[in-house]
């Protein structure tokens, strides 16, 4: 009997690219699946559409717009060994899944499967079709050396209860960062994080959805809370003066507040982490790679 | 033709993105794509990329860390993608690209706009970081003897009590 696997979606307002990603879950090769949508207050006939649509979905309507915190509660809802979690205007490839679960059965240490997360517009006619090409299925753990990688919130797989035991996602984080937060507390635990070029996920990143105030605001904003809950007290006062800095450097080369605006916010709110930090091993903290500028490059 | 040199500064996906239209403009040219070590399996997945060079650093691209296999290499053209309209925030890939023996630099945006960096507006673009880098040292300390005084005695406050 195959291990029933729980695909998760958060949606806001995107009802063409949640029901697109969910007609495409129909296709996929693996079974038995459960299909959770968490609704996040949408004002745009989603709820409906899918109630009408989509029969075989449980639906969660959370009736406002409350970030990731909604995700977790579809993880609570979860009955399967395996979740997956999905943006609402991603889906995984139609093997992804199978893939996913055979990569799990091999290694009882690995705690998310990491999905290769490609551009649906254009991924199929920039690459190779691995399923035909042996050479990129083999040996498809795509890995560094010397240091670890978080995963892409956009099509992950993990154990349910070991991500239920860790906290799932950082509730008061609302946007961006959840997904290195969660990783240094799988590691934490004695888990692995592997990416996988043959378990991929379609992901519809375009401009259009790169243009918005809330990216660089609380990839600011939670780039501190990343480093004040996880890091050890040395390495936490050397990265946020870092990181000050560059907030003050980003400010002045991009002719905006947002960054510094966020690093106040950071301090002005740190009370919703209470209770919340736990410094992790200091290879940990050492090892696991976080882009920081990330945050810097979404502005203008 | 000679070989043009990508420098991924981008995700994957923003570079499949991109990927059609730099092989529009550097039709019958080999391409060669710079990415750090974890990048190396997913490139190796495009089929328009002819050879995958790692970047020898887990850090953000510095034109101090210039891989041995390109210090000799001469390039036709070197690309940096950016994740937005204007390319903020990728001056130090730029730096990169401008150090490497390369005929030209063109930035790609988010659009897929790729457009000539002239190196006039480098020099331009390196007074003011210097002059940002260092307007943005002494606030960073300024803030820095508030802050971090405080966050150290804030720190425990926010420690999980087992």
């Amino acid at each position: 009997m195959k291990p029933l696997v729980s695909v998760v979606i958060l949606c806001w307002n995107r009802k063409d690219d949640v029901k697109e990603g969910l007609l495409r879950l129909r296709q996929q090769q693996y079974e038995p699946l459960e299909i959770i949508v968490v609704d996040n207050g949408s004002t745009d006939g989603t709820a409906d559409e899918l109630r009408r649509d989509f029969p075989e979905v449980k639906l969660l309507e959370i009736g406002e717009n409350i970030g990731i915190e909604a995700y977790n509660r579809g993880f609570a809802a979860a009955k399967g060994e395996y979740l997956v979690i999905l943006d609402d205007d991603s889906f995984p490839k139609e093997d992804a899944i199978a893939r996913m679960v055979e990569k799990f059965e091999a290694d009882p240490k690995l705690g998310i499967v990491a999905f290769d997360v490609r551009n649906y517009f254009e991924y199929d006619q920039v690459a190779h079709n691995i399923n035909q090409n042996q050479a990129l299925l083999e040996d498809s753990v795509a890995e560094a050396e010397d240091y670890w990688l978080a995963f892409n919130g956009a099509g992950a797989g993990v154990r349910r209860q070991v991500f239920l035991n860790i906290g799932a996602y950082p509730a008061e984080f609302f946007l961006y960062w959840n997904e290195q937060d969660t990783a240094f507390r799988m590691l934490q635990a004695g888990y692995k994080i592997r990416f996988f070029r043959d378990v991929v996920s379609y992901h519809k990143y375009s401009p259009r959805n790169r243009e918005s105030w809330r990216a660089p605001y609380y990839y600011t904003r939670n780039a501190f809370w990343l480093i004040w809950k996880n890091y050890p007290t040395d390495m936490v006062l050397r990265l946020t003066a870092s990181l000050i800095e560059d907030c003050f450097y980003y400010s002045f080369e991009q002719k905006t507040w947002i960054y510094l605006k966020a690093l106040l916010h950071a301090f002005r709110d740190m009370a919703q982490l209470k209770g919340k930090r736990q410094p992790v091993q200091r290879q940990i903290a050492e090892k696991l790679r976080i882009p920081w500028q990330v945050a810097f490059t979404f502005f203008r | 033709m000679g070989d043009v040199l990508i420098i991924r500064s981008v995700s994957f996906q923003q570079l499949d993105l991109n990927l059609p239209a730099l092989r529009t403009v550097y039709h019958g040219q080999r391409l060669v794509l710079l990415t750090h070590a974890h990048g190396v399996k997913l490139a190796e997945t495009y089929r328009d990329i002819a050879e995958v060079v790692v970047y020898p650093s887990d850090g953000p691209f510095t034109k101090a860390k210039v891989p041995e296999a390109l210090k000799d290499r001469v390039f036709d053209s070197v690309v940096v993608p950016v994740t937005n309209s204007s390319g903020a925030g990728f001056f130090n890939v730029l730096e990169l690209a401008f150090s490497f023996n390369t005929k030209e630099v063109r930035q790609c945006n988010v659009r897929s706009e790729i457009n000539l960096v002239e190196p006039k507006d480098v020099k331009q673009r390196r007074m003011s970081h210097a002059l940002f880098s260092l307007l943005a040292g002494m606030a960073g300390v300024l803030a820095g003897i508030v802050a971090l005084p405080y966050l150290l005695w804030q720190l425990p406050k926010l420690e999980k009590k087992e």
